[in-house]
């Protein structure tokens, strides 16, 4: 396992783990995780894990993208008077991060071939 | 001295390293450090709610904690900007308010081009501090320890440590070109 592969693995434990600390109330809330917003979390963090696991940038990549579309929905969805993703701007934080971190995972042999190992 | 550490041993060898070089402990205490700060913004993400920031009558939130700037004044030209230009034009300025931090927990999160965010962490908290150091029941070393942790997190360059800078910078240092130079630089 390389360490992008551990990296794109991390950052799906990261997402599946965040249901458990959304459960946190009043001002230890960190995040809102609530109806659709929990699959969100749920299904891109175990698809990252699969990636990470099984070494599959093109799913690392994917994860990532799925994870920045639904950030850049929570957004306005929160602001209007229709939540349907269960998520608020603190969600969007965290899959903004997610979804930079696994697209930058999945991409990296290609936006930056690793010049390190192909000297040696 | 070199030469004497060198004769007196590994341990000796050992005590003049850096704490960051030579201890595992050390690296994940500023990973730490680096995930409660990201998480510090992604909470604080959470009451900057589009489209309207808290603009109304009574204001609330955004546009509440923004106004304190001009109630409770900090520095005059500070005030008097925000009075004249930022409230008066809020809603552009909240959107730039939630993105910048939203962005920071995002970026410390997960370390990525940490150094440059670390900066930009310091600069929202010099505009925060502006707005509400002299507002009621607020304790100012809040601010203070803040703006430090973001200088010790760009001091100790913490994306390295557990975060994906400390992944990616290798390829960045070894490969040729302005780009990759700045992303090296950010990390």
């Amino acid at each position: 396992m390389t360490g992008l592969d551990r990296a794109a693995a991390a950052l799906g434990v990261v997402s599946v783990a965040s249901v458990g600390v959304a459960q946190a109330q009043d001002r230890y809330q960190v995040f809102e995780l609530r109806s659709w917003s929990i699959a969100v979390a749920t299904g891109l963090g175990l698809c990252a894990v699969v990636a990470g696991v099984a070494g599959l940038r093109w799913l690392a990549a994917a994860s990532g993208a799925a994870f920045l579309a639904v950030a850049v929905v929570q957004v306005p969805v929160w602001g209007s008077g229709d939540n349907w993703l269960g998520g608020n701007g603190s969600t969007a934080s965290l899959w903004l991060g997610l979804g930079i971190g696994l697209l930058t995972v999945g991409l990296a042999d290609r936006l930056w071939p690793d010049e390190t190992t192909s000297r040696t | 001295m070199v030469a004497d550490a060198t004769a007196a041993g590994p341990r000796a060898r050992t005590a003049g390293n850096p704490p960051l070089a030579s201890s595992w402990l050390s690296r994940a205490i500023v990973a730490l450090i680096r995930v409660a700060v990201g998480v510090l913004w992604i909470q604080n993400a959470g009451w900057k709610q589009p489209p309207r920031f808290g603009e109304g009558d009574p204001p609330a939130g955004l546009y509440l904690w923004t106004s304190y700037a001009v109630e409770h004044q900090v520095f005059g030209p500070y005030a008097w900007l925000v009075e004249h230009l930022v409230l008066p034009n809020f809603r552009p300025f909240g959107w730039l308010v939630l993105i910048t931090e939203a962005s920071l927990g995002a970026f410390l999160l997960i370390g990525l081009l940490t150094r440059l965010w670390a900066l930009i962490g310091m600069a929202q908290t010099t505009v925060i501090a502006l707005s509400a150091l002299n507002a009621p029941h607020e304790w100012v070393w809040s601010y203070a320890l803040m703006f430090l942790v973001h200088a010790a997190l760009f001091a100790t360059a913490a994306g390295r440590y557990g975060g994906l800078d400390g992944v990616l910078r290798p390829r960045w240092v070894a490969s040729p070109g302005r780009s990759v130079w700045l992303l090296a630089r950010a990390s």
